[in-house]
This record gives C-alpha cells, sequence and structure tokens, in this order.
C-alpha cells in the first residue's frame, strides 16, 4: 500500500515537472519565433533602402553626405546578428532614414514622384512592421524572463539551463520618434 | 476588472479576462445543468434528490444540450458573416487595408496564424470579430470604416478587433450566447412540462405511485417557477457579462499592442461624431460590432431606455477610461487627422495632428528634423513645401 502513494507522489510530481519544462521551452520557442519576425521585417527595409536612395539621388544628387549615411549605416546592420549591437545598428539606419526622408521634403518634385510616394508608403508599412515585431518580441522575451524567474519554474529553469534573452531596445526617444510615416 | 490598472498590467489584465471567460462558461453549463435538473425533477418527482438517478440524468441532458448548441454554433461564425453580408476582402481593392493588418498581426505576434478579412458594403464605419478561436477567426470591417478612418486608425479599430481574439472574447461570446439560448429554450420546456406534467399529476392517473411527492411536487413547483422567470434574465446577464467590460479591456489590449493610444482614442472620437447607423444587422449579433449598431444615439426616451440594456458601454465612457489608463499621453483635444478622402490642405505638423505623435510622446524634439505626413495611396499630391530647394 505505501509503495503505491510513494508511486502515485512520484507520479505527480514527474508531470508537474515535464509541464513546467514544456511551459518554458514554449516560452522560449515563442521568442526565437518573434526574433525571427523581426528579422524579415528588418530585410524587407534592408532591401528597401537602395531603390529609396536610388530615387532621392535622382532629385537631391548633393546631398551626398545623407545617402553615404543610410548606405553605411545599412551595411552596418546587415553585418551584426546579436540582439543588442542589432538594435542599436538598427537604430542608427532608423536616424539616417529619418534624415533622408527629411531632406526629400525640400525637393517638390520629388514629393509628387509616383515612385517615391509608393516608396514612402512602403517604408512606413516597413518601419511599423520592424516596430511591431520589435514590440512583440519584447514581450516574449519579458514573458520567458517571467517564467524562468518566477518560483518553481526557476528550479527547472536553472536545472536545464535555460539562458536568458536579451532585449531590443529601443535607446533614445528621437529613435522612437524618427521617422514620422505618418500618412495623416 | 474595474479597478484602474496601471498600463504596465495589461497581459495581467488579459488573464483576468481569460479567467473571467472560464468561470463564465462555467456558470453557463451550470446554469444550464440546474435547468435541466429542474425539469428532469419535474417528471421524476420522487428520484430527483436520489443522486444515483439524478446526477446521471442531468448530467447526460446536459451534456446532449450544450453539446447540441455548440454544434448549432460551429456554424455561429459564418453565420455572424452572412447576417452582415460580408463577403472576402481583396488585396488589389483594399492594399491600405491589409498593410495595416498585416501591422496589427505582426505587433500581435499572430502573422503566422492571421484572421481572416472580410468587408461589408455599409456606408457606416463600424467592424466585428467572430469566429471560435485564433486559427479560425474572421475580422470584418465595413466599407465605411475604410473610407473615413485614416491610416491610423484604421490600424487602431483592427487592433480592437483582433484584441478581442486574443482575449479569448469571441469564444466566450460565441458559447456564452450558445448557453444563453439553450438556457432559455429550457425555460421554455420546463412552462410547457409545467402545464403538461401538472395536469397529469392532478389528474391522478398515476396518483397512486405519487405517495410522498407532495413535498417534492410544492418543491419544484417553486423551483420551476422561479426558473422560468429567472433563467431568461440569466441568461441575457451573460450576454452583458461578455460584453460590457471586454470592450473596454480590447480597446486598451489594442493601445498596447500598437503602442498608439492616441490613434485608438482618435478613432473612437470619430466614430463618436459619426451618426450613420449600420443597415443590415441582427440583433443576436449585436453585440459583436466595433460600436453597437442600434438606436441608442438618439435623445428621444425610447433611445435612453435603449441605452440601459445596451450590449457596448458607451463611446463616451470608452474614450474616458482610454485616456485614463494613458494618461499622459493621450489628448482628448487634439483636433483629429482628416479622412483619408480629404483634400489635405497643408501637411500637419505632429504637432496639430495629435495623430501617431501622441504614442511616442515628443515627437518634435529641438533639432530634430520636422517630417509632414506623408501621402497614402488613394489621396491628392500634396500641395508643394513652404521651403525652395537648398
Amino acid at each position: 500500500m505505501e509503495w503505491l502513494i510513494v508511486l502515485a507522489v512520484v507520479v505527480v510530481l514527474a508531470v508537474i515537472v515535464i509541464g513546467m519544462y514544456n511551459k518554458l521551452v514554449r516560452a522560449r520557442v515563442r521568442v526565437d519565433e518573434a526574433w525571427a519576425q523581426i528579422d524579415t521585417q528588418l530585410q524587407r527595409r534592408h532591401d528597401l533602402i537602395p531603390n529609396l536612395v536610388e530615387t532621392v539621388k535622382g532629385y537631391a544628387a548633393h546631398e551626398r553626405q545623407t545617402f553615404e549615411d543610410v548606405t553605411n549605416a545599412r551595411a552596418r546592420a546587415l553585418q551584426v546578428s546579436q540582439p543588442g549591437e542589432l538594435a542599436e545598428a538598427e537604430n542608427q539606419l532608423t536616424q539616417a532614414l529619418g534624415r533622408l526622408l527629411a531632406i526629400s521634403e525640400n525637393y517638390p518634385q520629388l514629393r509628387a514622384d509616383a515612385n517615391f510616394r509608393q516608396l514612402q508608403e512602403e517604408l512606413a508599412h516597413t518601419e511599423n512592421l520592424v516596430a511591431g515585431s520589435r514590440g512583440h518580441y519584447n514581450a516574449s522575451v519579458r514573458a520567458y524572463d517571467e517564467t524562468r524567474q518566477v518560483f518553481p519554474t526557476s528550479v527547472i529553469a536553472g536545472a536545464f539551463d535555460f539562458e536568458d534573452r536579451e532585449y531590443f531596445e529601443v535607446e533614445t526617444v528621437e529613435v522612437r520618434a524618427v521617422p514620422d510615416v505618418s500618412f495623416e | 476588472m474595474s479597478r484602474t490598472p496601471e498600463p504596465a498590467v495589461y497581459d495581467e489584465l488579459q488573464r483576468a479576462n481569460r479567467r473571467a471567460t472560464r468561470v463564465l462558461l462555467g456558470g453557463s453549463v451550470f446554469l444550464a445543468a440546474v435547468m435541466v435538473w429542474i425539469i428532469a425533477g419535474w417528471f421524476l418527482r420522487d428520484l430527483a434528490f436520489d443522486p444515483m438517478v439524478a446526477l446521471p440524468v442531468t448530467g447526460l441532458g446536459t451534456v446532449v444540450g450544450l453539446g447540441g448548441t455548440y454544434l448549432a454554433y460551429r456554424s455561429g461564425p459564418s453565420l455572424a458573416l452572412r447576417a452582415a453580408k460580408a463577403r472576402p476582402a481583396v488585396r488589389e481593392a483594399h492594399p491600405q487595408l491589409f498593410n495595416v493588418f498585416d501591422e496589427v498581426c505582426v505587433s500581435a505576434g499572430i502573422a503566422g496564424t492571421k484572421p481572416k478579412l472580410y468587408v461589408v458594403d455599409d456606408p457606416a464605419p463600424n467592424a466585428f470579430a467572430t469566429g471560435l478561436k485564433l486559427e479560425d477567426s474572421h475580422v470584418a470591417v465595413t466599407t465605411g470604416l475604410i473610407e473615413q478612418l485614416p491610416r491610423y486608425e484604421l490600424r487602431a479599430v483592427l487592433a480592437h478587433e483582433v484584441a478581442h481574439i486574443l482575449n479569448d472574447d469571441i469564444r466566450a461570446v460565441t458559447v456564452a450566447v450558445a448557453t444563453a439560448g439553450l438556457v432559455a429554450l429550457l425555460a421554455d420546456v420546463l412552462v410547457r412540462s409545467m402545464w403538461l406534467g401538472g395536469g397529469r399529476a392532478r389528474g391522478g392517473g398515476r396518483g397512486g405511485n405519487n405517495s410522498g411527492g407532495g413535498g417534492a411536487q410544492v418543491i419544484f413547483l417553486v423551483l420551476g417557477l422561479l426558473a422560468v422567470v429567472l433563467a431568461p434574465l440569466a441568461a441575457q446577464l451573460i450576454r452583458f457579462a461578455v460584453s460590457r467590460q471586454r470592450e473596454y479591456l480590447a480597446d486598451a489590449t489594442a493601445a498596447d499592442l500598437l503602442r498608439d493610444p492616441q490613434s485608438m482614442v482618435n478613432a473612437l472620437r470619430r466614430l463618436e461624431a459619426d451618426r450613420t447607423e449600420i443597415k443590415r444587422f441582427e440583433v443576436a449579433t449585436a453585440h459583436l460590432w466595433f460600436e453597437e449598431p442600434n438606436e441608442t444615439k438618439g435623445r428621444d426616451r425610447g433611445a435612453k431606455m435603449a441605452r440601459r440594456f445596451a450590449t457596448h458601454p458607451s463611446i463616451t465612457e470608452r474614450i474616458e477610461r482610454l485616456a485614463r489608463l494613458n494618461a499622459g499621453t493621450v489628448r482628448l483635444d487634439a483636433p483629429l487627422p482628416p479622412p483619408p478622402g480629404a483634400q489635405r490642405p497643408e501637411p500637419p505638423s505632429p504637432e496639430a495632428s495629435g495623430g501617431r505623435g501622441g504614442a511616442f510622446g515628443p515627437l518634435h524634439l529641438p533639432g530634430m528634423p520636422e517630417i509632414g505626413g506623408f501621402p497614402g495611396s488613394s489621396p491628392p499630391p500634396p500641395p508643394p513645401p513652404p521651403r525652395p530647394p537648398a
């Protein structure tokens, strides 16, 4: 009779541990998935930039410095892959893009260019996708961290070595605000 | 859920909401089971208090009833879509709608299992979400909404509908309405069986067997009368419980998803000012819509009465709640951005538009280049900028 009770306790414990382990794994998978999503959106943005630069160049050829900034920032962003570094590189790219779009305001013909306007819609859409996937990634990391640090699961997380994940930080208010890809 | 929460605890609110869904569904099942028990008890008076008989009979009756109702409501979403005359949206016809919807889905982390988009031909700006779970969810918007709402407000409304899906509201609504229907049906059955059963007992055909049933008869008469009166009320309350608080939460979740409470507030303000009523809606699906589609907007007494029984809180209250949640980042007095169809007089400065800027705090920092609004796909070309080329 006693061994039955012991067996029952062991089975219940095992089920609890498996449940917590699976919960952690699910949270981690969600973080990875969210990261893949950011990657996709950033890729989309990187693909868009050469087109944008070319179009603006056609109307504002002597803003050389701005083009170089954008191109360099894009090249840097393509090289790094760690969340922290990538966030920084992407922030610089965001700022450079903001300047590029700001100077385009000075060229009425450029602003009337159908191609440029379509690029702007695309860029606005992409920026929103980037921001959205970033928000979702950070939310997933937060949920994962929470699960990893809350008491009973924290034991499992320690035992099975669930490593922590980096947030995709946006450092400054300026970065958050630029470019203002508003349609209104 | 009535406490005023910090913006940081949206996900906690969301969890509470999901718990409420479970409690609600549990409560509905319990209510249905009690009704079945009373009906069964009416016919089997002697055995109603014998657990060996009453439990299986009641359990079976409840399972059959709920199962049948669930099966019927499996078709609920498609019925709701058909009732609204919604047709699947086409990307070519509404590129911006699809763009903003993609943005919402990416922000919500459901880009892999996007709800299906539908369009309803109606000048009244409105939207609804339906379905039983994420994989089988549908979001419908009216053409009026697409035409009247600027990009970021359209996005906010879509986020509100997606929030209903994320918050487990669509399932709660669908099943709770189904259960409310079932309970009403059971109450009806009870009324009829009280006629029938009561007559038979008095008829005395089997009166001899009913020895000791006298006390039970009185008990079930009282219970039956109570149930007939109270059950439909309870069913109605379930429907209300599903809708009202969840609207606030969906607004808050949407604002949080997009990190853009200002656009949500702007969209609500615009819809509040709007007086067009949706042409085609059924009372059964009224609670699904973003803005309750009925005659509750007028000033006459009937409209006031209707408001009291509305499934939705008033838009004014939704705006106030959302503004309170996002105090400091939301402005209620900011001029609304022009609708997409309107002629744009000037590229609005972020200050004046109160649009997306509000969500991100100070948009126009000193020394920062000010960038005007972008033209959308449909508006006319923007006027020449004030400054000459450098």
